[in-house]
């Protein structure tokens, strides 16, 4: 969708630089010139030239590259996770505490189907915790010995449970809308981490001009601007076990380190690997530079004699 | 012709020479027990330095703070007989 402001301004940038170019070109088409054309002056002309045609051509497509909010949403800024580094592990308390926000806030709506009890065992619970709470579900299993089919309180190995039966059911109580399953969320949206936190805590009132229809909410990071759901992340929403406070940035970082967990539950045994097999590599490599250098010194060092007779 | 007769007086890579490669059976006893613990001891100093890069976050102090008691009350077929 061009925005037609953004487009007048490329073209005038892309046509600056043509007007550049012709004009330095023109100097070189009189005759004066053609004769002073390998002199070290005109050469550096002519460089200077191509790098102020080569810069506005660039900054005319550099304007139209970056004016893409309307297609990708408001962009995200980069926030400072406790996970980042290469040898940074999760906060594990914040799992913990992402978790109870999913399961109080999120799990009404959102399903997380590919995550089972079994996995926040170490992670965020003990096994004893997780085995109470999969207790608490109830789940359909499979037909008995008279052929029926039986609910039973959930066990270790059962998935997360799923708000709703089926994607039509889950439109049909959204307005339309499907709550996306948030198992790899951060993994399935653009610069996730920063993307998914931004939007929880994102929402404000639309700016003058911009109307939103009723059923949706605006928000700048979402693509469009108008989200199905409602800003959901409130002072106080949760009551943490730890006792940490439970403000709304404090529930958007747990809840996105919960999520990126649940998406890459693997990173912190890929880092160590990661670590271990660069350092190893290094080692390896500086062997085999030598060895490759005493192989070939016998080459390298010898000597060659033209021996011609005229 | 002088620095050959130094050479063959002494040094490091001269000992470990003689150590280690005259035979090539003790050679590649060597590489084969030296990968290995090489490997582990690689292990032990990159897992001491994510243990000291990430004091606290780990699960193991999460884990010294969850009281087990109370979800043995509450799962009763935990009860050791």
């Amino acid at each position: 969708m061009w925005d037609g402001r953004i487009c007048l301004s490329s073209l005038c940038l892309i046509a600056s630089a043509c007007l550049n170019a012709s004009s330095f070109l023109s100097i070189f088409a009189s005759k004066k010139v053609h004769d002073d054309a390998g002199t070290a002056g005109m050469n550096s002309l002519r460089t200077f030239a191509l790098l102020g045609a080569g810069l506005s051509g660039f900054l005319g497509f550099a304007t139209v590259a970056s004016a893409d909010e309307a297609e990708h949403g408001l962009e995200c800024p980069s926030y400072p996770w406790p996970h980042k580094g290469i040898l940074s592990s999760y906060d594990h308390a914040s799992i913990r505490r992402g978790h109870q926000v999913y399961q109080q806030v999120c799990a009404s709506c959102h399903s997380m189907s590919l995550i089972s009890h079994r996995d926040l065992v170490g992670v965020a619970y003990t096994e004893e915790e997780v085995k109470a709470m999969a207790a608490e579900i109830e789940v359909v299993d499979g037909p008995n010995d008279e052929g029926e089919m039986f609910t039973r309180p959930g066990k270790l190995s059962d998935r997360f449970p799923q708000p709703y039966a089926n994607e039509q059911a889950a439109r049909f109580a959204n307005g339309g809308a499907y709550p996306p399953d948030l198992s790899l969320i951060t993994k399935a949206r653009h610069n996730g981490q920063n993307y998914v936190f931004a939007l929880l805590t994102g929402y404000r009132d639309p700016p003058a001009g911009v109307s939103i229809r009723e059923g949706l909410h605006y928000n700048p990071y979402f693509p469009g601007g108008a989200i199905a759901m409602p800003k959901m992340l409130n002072d106080g929403a949760v009551e943490y076990e730890d006792g940490t406070p439970a403000t709304e940035a404090q529930m958007g970082k747990d809840v996105v380190t919960f999520l990126s967990w649940a998406a890459e539950p693997e990173m912190e045994e890929r880092k160590l690997m990661g670590f271990k097999w660069i350092f190893v590599l290094s080692l390896a490599l500086l062997q085999a530079a030598y060895y490759r250098r005493l192989k070939w010194s016998v080459l390298k060092s010898r000597r060659l004699v033209v021996d011609v007779v005229n | 012709m002088e620095h050959t007769t130094r050479r063959s007086q002494g040094g490091l890579f001269e000992g470990l020479y003689r150590l280690i490669m005259r035979r090539n059976s003790i050679y590649v006893t060597f590489v084969i027990a030296g990968a290995f613990a090489g490997e582990r001891a690689v292990d032990y100093g990159v897992r001491k330095i994510w243990e000291h890069n990430n004091v606290g976050t780990t699960f193991q102090p999460l884990e010294a703070t969850i009281r087990p008691k109370e979800t043995q009350l509450m799962n009763p077929s935990t009860y050791e007989p």
